[in-house]
């Protein structure tokens, strides 16, 4: 009686068979034998065994894969690699990066150092042949507009905005905060200007918001279109600032030295419809003031002023 | 007299309404005398002048030629 093989089941005759049985046994564990290796047939040189489904002894004959990696080396700008099994490459800039706002520059052929971000308000700047961040300069060389840290007014209403400070219907303005030691010399356009009286409107610097009273003289002229020149009487508890009543006028004032230990003093050009205007004035003390006062003693006045301070 | 006062350096900024102090009252005082003052000398140099240009018999163009 015949009985199979332990792992694959061809059938093979017992030890107790008559010898008359076991050609015929042999030849039925060789047709066995050859059915089961059939997918050992066949194939091509360097042709590779694969199997074709979980079955036992399911294979068949593949070419494989051709350019299949072998190796893979670090280049510049990675790291990790290998030559077997999984292997992990890193993109070092990504891995140089740590912190929110970092940026990466070169710092030579193949090479990158990490920049930390700035802190608010600084620029991207270049220092020894690399890029910094450094605080940028308050002022830069020119006129700088000022806005002044505060005002009061006795009218209808002024405010400041992006260094431009407009007023209506007032019959004083101060502006404090716009004299300081970053500069020694200011540019002040009060532009448009009107009033709605004919009057003078003075100006007067303050210190830590008292205005000055004393200490002041004018040399003052006017000339209207085809008349002759005419020239104001001195005043010594004011700068002249403008007149141009209901006409349109403005001034632009050139101020020195306010808040330096020396006399302050004023150039200013005025300019109304029909008549033009001067003064050169000056403040004799050395107090270092930091704002102005303009104001009339009637009526009052509506423009706009704006300082500017003079950078070397 | 009220003053209206702003402050930029707070934010939002902090306005203030609050009335004139009495040393910013007596200088609001001494500002309109003396603008009184001053429109009565600049009156009455006007009135002088226009007197000697009558006494004079000329205009105030004649003798604006006669300075020049």
């Amino acid at each position: 009686m015949a009985t199979t093989t332990t792992n694959f089941g061809w059938d093979i005759p017992q030890s107790t068979d008559l010898v008359k049985d076991g050609a015929t046994a042999i030849a039925a564990l060789g047709q066995d034998i050859d059915t089961a290796l059939v997918g050992l047939k066949g194939g091509t040189t360097g042709q590779i065994l694969s199997k074709t489904s979980g079955t036992d002894l399911a294979y068949t004959w593949i070419t494989n894969d051709v350019g299949d990696i072998t190796a893979v080396t670090a280049g510049t700008g990675i790291s990790g690699g290998g030559t077997s099994g999984a292997v992990t490459i890193t993109n070092s800039m990504a891995t140089a990066i740590t912190t929110s706002g970092d940026t990466l520059y070169g710092t030579g052929s193949g090479t990158f150092s990490r920049l930390g971000i700035g802190s608010t308000g600084q620029v991207l700047t270049v220092a020894a042949g690399i890029p910094s961040w450094a605080t940028p300069s308050s002022t830069t060389p020119g006129l700088n507009l000022i806005s002044p840290s505060s005002i009061a007014f006795s009218g209808t209403s002024a405010s400041t905005s992006a260094g431009k400070t407009v007023f209506s219907a007032c019959t004083s303005l101060s502006l404090n905060g716009v004299f300081s030691s970053t500069y020694d010399n200011y540019l002040i356009i009060v532009a448009p200007f009107t009033q709605s009286t004919d009057v003078m409107n003075f100006m007067r610097l303050r210190a830590s918001g008292s205005d000055t009273t004393s200490g002041y003289n004018n040399a003052g002229w006017y000339q209207s279109a085809g008349s002759a020149w005419n020239t104001n009487p001195d005043v010594t508890d004011a700068y002249y600032h403008q007149q141009p009543g209901t006409s349109q006028g403005s001034s632009v004032i050139n101020l020195q030295n306010p808040n330096l230990s020396f006399a302050t003093l004023m150039n200013n050009q005025r300019a109304k419809v029909g008549q033009g205007s001067g003064n050169v004035s000056s403040q004799s003390g050395t107090t270092q003031f930091d704002g102005l006062t303009i104001y009339q003693a009637s009526g009052n006045f509506t423009g706009t002023i704006r300082v500017y301070g003079i950078k070397n | 007299m009220k003053i209206t006062e702003i402050d930029y350096t707070t934010t939002p900024e902090t306005i203030t309404e609050r009335d004139a102090t009495p040393e910013e009252m007596a200088q609001w005082k001494a500002d309109k005398a003396a603008e009184i003052a001053r429109q009565n000398e600049l009156e009455a140099k006007a009135s002088a002048k226009a007197a000697l240009l009558d006494r004079l018999g000329i205009t105030a163009e004649e003798a604006a030629l006669l300075l020049g």
